[in-house]
This record gives structure tokens, C-alpha cells and sequence, in this order.
């Protein structure tokens, strides 16, 4: 039996975004309740459309925001208690549960760093990229400088950088979904395949030492579903003026994006014209 | 597109909340919660304010909502038969009766003449009979079914209240077992037969065809079993089941032929996880298939698609009742031979 407090209000923008979030609040259904956004004036948490340019201007009143699908280029964030951004594969429950063994491996040692994402569609290109941004953060514990070494227009990017003594490097394609990423310093080397964002399928995280390969216990729950777990453990277990920005972390992420979209016109082939936005000036608003 | 069909649920407890609901979730521009029936009629409420559908506490009342056009048979197996000729007598144009279809032959005769004169289709919920995997790696196996000597179905899997946790927020407990004499092995067996090995039947029977001979059995602690089937011509099939356990699940199909083999793995039930991964090898190398959607996803789909005049039954109705009567025959068959070994 779930003990749980009356269910927080969720309400969406459009269709668009009730589509790709209403078959997994379901699940949670004795959490959240999904209300239609145009009669519910002050929902506990609104879903708003990052891909949308004036997607601030719904957000009054609502105790939380999820921003899906972010995009660089909004003047600032609203006035709102709590910001979080579908960050898709970085919260993919089998990552997160090996996220502090993984990050201890790659402290002050000699390392390399690599990640493939596969969208299916070239539209899809930034939020692979963004996914991608987020779990360099959870490794390193900051955002992550990178060059774009080479951008091909609607089909990929691979850029490169580094995070104090690692070398990182980036892919992203289009292709079947799915994401990998390695880690290789000189105690272990760590593999981990995640499928589908949307998919309780589990990552499988491995990791191989000099005694072998030892693969985590699958968790068979999707990285969208812990998600809304966290927005719900933050609205009810903690005091939101407390609660730091989720968003407001991976805004210069964000800006990573919008300078690869700048200089490489069309390269995601989203039609949204990025060299119109502004890069670099996300404010936090609270 | 047309309106979506009304689905008016019987039955409210685990299997609805965190398999049904969720899966229809992702389905809604073809199928929408209308209406949930339970006899817990606080249970009912609950879980219907949830899906934004009507409630009650009876059948009657489930059936007479012009809402609901498809049926959903969630309810405990004796109730099934009932259930399903009630539907149809009620002029639903569709029905999804999770398994067992029912628990005698003479039922499933009762349910096949009912449907038949209402020409109502009947899809029992074999999830793994409707998975996409399972489907694609059918259309490319050739004569693998003729030529396979060995089958194995092994199910290990952890409790299933860590998998209902992660699809869904319960919202009562599930109900204690009901009180009774304490079950004999041969029941423990007999129900592990119909309650989980069932899930491999329209897998085997393309292998197996029957009549088949129970030639070993065994009930596991703390729930489990181990079977030994053997066809006419020799061709074996072990099935063996262990649960709960703390180790990652286990869900497999495997069918061996000279030169070939057949070996599906399956997510776990109740999680949105795609479908199964076949992998089909033969002397060229191995072929593998899988999917997005779930065999839940698609027996809903496919149960639409026929209400809808869009397509035929995939499983017809007489299929089912076979592989329901092979389900009762092969868990009759264990149940008497664990009692002479006794």
C-alpha cells in the first residue's frame, strides 16, 4: 500500500507535452493527478514545452516547472519556486544508484570519457546532447567545457573537451535511440548502455577490473518516472524556498548548445532558428 | 481516427492498477477508462477517481454503462466464465479476459458457445503470445517448430511487489490469501502450473503440440516448480519456475533444434519495458529482434484494431481454449503424478 499525501495537480501547455508525460504519471497516479491545463489556473507542477520560445510567460502561479525538451534562448526564467528539466538518460535509475562509485573511479587520476547518443530524429540532436551535458555534470560536479570538433547539419556532432585531468569527448547521431558512455582510468573501466529514455527497460552499467567484470542489478524503471519522483519528493518533503533551481544547474549547458547551434546553422535540422537567440544569458529569476 | 473505445474494468486490484492502467495510459487515442468495478466499492473509487472514470460495486451496474464498449476480466479466475458469457449477453463489442480464460473445460466450452452466437471477440490476456518479438521471430523461424527436439521455460523472478511498485502506486494492499486448509503440494503445484507456467503454453504448443505426458514434477519453496514434458515423437520441454529471489529476473523461452535455436527473454510483467528480445541462431549467425511496445500494448491494440473492424483475431478463440485445456491438462497431470510419488 502507497501512505501517500493527496496528489499534487499536474497540468501541461499543449498536447504535445501531455502526450509525452501522461502515460507515465499513470503510474504514479497516487501522486500526481493531471488536470487539463486550461481549467487548472495554479497546477502544482505545469510541464511546459522548451522547444517553445515563450514558454515562461504560462508559467505564473504554478508551485514547480518542468521544462521538457529544453532549449537554449529564453531571456530568463520566470518567477517560480522550482524549475526542473527532463534531462532525459541522467536520471536513469541503474546510472544514478552507480553514480558515486563511477564519479569516485575518475577522481585526480589520468582518465578518458566518452558518450554516443542515437535520436531518431535530427530534432532530437539537442536533447541528446543535453542528456549527455547532464551526466558529464553528475561526474565531474560542474559543467563541463567543450569544443565542437566536427557538426555535421542534421546528422551529428562530436565534441571534445576536458574536465580536470579527463578527456571527454561527446557523439551524438542519428540512429536507433539509445545511449552509451565509457569511463576508463587505471583502476576499472566502466560501461554503461542505457536504452530509450521512455522505456523501463534498465541500463546495464558494468564494471571491469583487474578481477573482472562485475554488471549492476538492473532497475527496471524509466528515467522520466524517477524524474517525477524527484519533483514529487522535492514538493512534499522539502521547503521549496529552499530547494535549489534543478534547471538553473544545467543552464549553462544550455549555452553549450545554443554555441554549437550558433555556429553551425541547421545542424540539428529542428527549423528553429538559433542564431536569433541569445546565448549565455539564462538568469535564474528566483 | 475514431472516438476511442470506453473500457470498463472488472476488478480493481494489482494487475489492473499497475499493468492495465498504465498500459492503457499509453494507449489513449484508441482506448479510455470508463468504468471500474470493484466489490471493495472504496477500492473502486479510488482507483476510477484516478483514471477519471465511473465506478461501482457490481457487474450489473459495469455492464450497463453505455460507456463502455470493451470489457476487461481482472477479477479472481473463478469468476471468469461468468463474466465473459455476462459481457456478451450485454452486447459489449469486445472482451480481454486475463488468463486462465477459465478453470474447466466445461466453462471454456460455455465461454466459446457464448461468444460464438455474439459474435463478441475474445482476447485472453498471454502477453507473451501478443509480444512483438515473439511475433517478428515467428514470420522468420521456418521449420524450427518441427524440427526442435528440446524446449525450456525458466521464470525466476523476485517478488512481484517490487515490480508493482515501480509501475504503479498501489492504492490498498493486496488482500491476504484466503483462509482455508493449508494447500497440499500437489496444489501449490497445480497452481503454479495455471498461474505462471500458463504464460509459456502458446509458446510451447508450437513446439509440443500435444498430447503430452508429465513425466516429472516438482513444487519449489517458496513458490515454484520444475516440469518434464514429453511428446509422442520424444521431443522434451522442461519448465521450471523459482520465486521470490533478491538475483535480477530471469524470464526466458528457449527451443533447440539440430543447427538452430530459439531463445526469447522477457522484461518483467508489470514494467513498461519494450518487448522480448528474440534471438534466432542458425548457421549463418544470430538474428534479434525487439520492439518499443509490450505484449500488453499490443494485445490492447490488437483487441481495438478487431473491435474496429480493422483486423481479424490474431489468436482466435479456439486456440485460446486449447491452450487453456493443455494448461489444465499439463497441471492435472503433475498434480496426480506428484501424488503417487507421495
Amino acid at each position: 500500500m502507497t501512505d501517500l499525501s493527496p496528489p499534487l495537480t499536474v497540468a501541461f501547455d499543449g498536447p504535445v507535452t501531455a502526450a509525452r508525460h501522461i502515460s507515465v504519471l499513470a503510474g504514479l497516479s497516487g501522486r500526481f493527478r493531471t488536470t487539463r491545463s486550461e481549467t487548472t489556473l495554479t497546477p502544482d507542477v505545469l510541464v511546459v514545452d522548451g522547444t517553445i520560445p515563450d514558454w515562461p510567460a504560462a508559467c505564473a502561479g504554478a508551485r514547480a516547472v518542468l521544462v521538457d525538451r529544453p532549449r537554449p534562448g529564453m531571456a530568463e526564467l520566470p518567477d517560480a519556486p522550482l524549475f526542473f528539466a527532463d534531462s532525459g538518460y541522467a536520471t536513469a535509475p541503474a546510472w544514478t544508484a552507480e553514480l558515486p562509485r563511477i564519479r569516485a573511479s575518475l577522481d585526480d587520476t589520468v582518465a578518458i570519457v566518452e558518450s554516443t547518443v542515437a535520436v531518431p530524429h535530427p530534432d532530437g540532436l539537442s536533447d541528446g546532447l543535453f542528456s549527455q551535458l547532464a551526466l558529464l555534470r553528475d561526474l565531474f560536479g560542474t559543467n563541463v567545457p567543450l569544443t565542437p570538433s566536427a557538426v555535421t547539419p542534421g546528422r551529428g556532432y562530436l565534441l571534445t573537451g576536458s574536465a580536470g585531468t579527463a578527456v571527454v569527448s561527446l557523439s551524438g547521431t542519428v540512429g536507433p535511440p539509445g545511449l552509451t558512455l565509457t569511463t576508463v582510468a587505471p583502476a576499472d573501466r566502466w560501461h554503461i548502455t542505457m536504452p530509450a529514455p521512455g522505456t523501463a527497460r534498465s541500463a546495464v552499467v558494468t564494471q571491469f577490473t583487474a578481477d573482472g567484470a562485475h554488471t549492476a542489478r538492473p532497475r527496471f524503471e524509466s528515467p522520466r518516472r524517477a524524474l517525477w519522483r524527484t519533483i514529487h519528493t522535492h514538493l512534499t518533503e522539502y521547503q521549496p524556498a529552499c530547494s535549489a533551481h534543478q534547471l538553473a544547474s544545467a543552464l549553462p549547458d544550455l549555452t553549450t548548445i545554443a554555441c554549437v547551434l550558433a555556429t553551425h546553422e541547421g545542424w540539428c535540422g529542428d527549423g528553429y532558428d538559433h542564431r536569433r537567440s541569445p546565448v549565455g544569458v539564462w538568469t535564474n529569476g528566483g | 481516427m475514431s472516438k476511442p473505445l470506453g473500457v470498463g474494468l472488472l476488478g480493481a486490484g494489482p494487475v489492473t492498477q499497475a499493468i492495465h492502467l498504465p498500459t492503457l495510459a499509453t494507449l489513449g487515442d484508441r482506448l479510455r477508462v470508463t468504468h471500474v468495478m470493484d466489490v471493495a466499492s472504496d477500492l473502486a473509487a479510488t482507483v476510477a477517481a484516478r483514471a477519471g472514470a465511473r465506478h461501482s460495486s457490481t457487474v450489473e451496474e459495469l455492464l450497463a454503462d453505455d460507456a463502455v464498449d470493451v470489457v476487461a476480466i481482472c477479477s479472481p479466475h473463478a469468476f471468469h466464465a461468468d463474466q465473459v458469457t455476462a459481457a456478451v449477453a450485454a452486447g459489449k463489442r469486445g472482451i480481454l479476459c486475463e488468463k486462465p480464460l477459465a478453470t474447466t473445460k466445461v466453462e471454456a466450452e460455455r465461454i466459446a458457445q457464448a461468444a460464438g452466437e455474439g459474435g463478441v471477440p475474445v482476447v485472453v490476456g498471454a502477453m507473451h503470445a501478443y509480444d512483438p518479438a515473439w511475433i517478428a521471430v515467428r514470420e522468420e523461424w521456418g521449420d524450427l517448430p518441427e524440427r526442435a527436439h528440446l524446449v525450456r521455460s525458466r521464470i525466476y523472478l523476485p517478488g512481484n511487489d517490487e515490480f508493482v511498485a515501480l509501475a504503479a502506486d498501489p492504492a490498498f494492499p493486496a488482500p491476504p490469501p484466503p483462509a482455508g486448509p493449508r494447500p497440499t503440494a500437489a496444489d501449490r503445484l497445480r497452481a503454479g502450473i495455471l498461474g505462471l507456467a500458463t504464460h509459456a503454453v502458446p509458446q510451447l504448443r508450437h513446439f509440443l503440440p500435444g498430447p503430452v505426458r508429465v513425466v516429472s514434477a516438482q513444487t519449489m519453496t517458496p513458490f515454484g516448480y520444475r516440469l518434464v514434458l514429453t511428446g509422442d515423437d520424444g521431443r522434451t520441454a522442461e519448465l521450471v519456475a523459482l520465486m521470490p529471489g533478491a538475483w535480477e529476473p530471469d524470464w526466458t523461452f528457449e527451443a533447440w533444434a539440430p543447427g538452430a535455436r530459439l531463445h526469447m527473454t522477457y522484461p518483467p510483467s508489470y514494467v513498461l519495458a519494450g518487448s522480448a528480445t528474440a534471438t534466432l541462431t542458425d548457421v549463418s549467425g544470430d538474428r534479434c529482434w525487439r520492439f518499443p511496445a509490450n505484449g500488453y500494448q499490443v494485445e490492447w491494440l490488437h483487441l481495438a484494431d478487431v473491435v474496429d473492424g480493422h483486423a481479424e483475431p490474431l489468436i482466435g478463440l479456439p486456440i485460446a481454449i486449447a491452450d487453456m485445456l493443455y494448461a489444465l491438462e499439463a497441471a492435472d497431470g503433475a498434480a496426480s503424478l506428484l501424488e503417487d510419488q507421495a
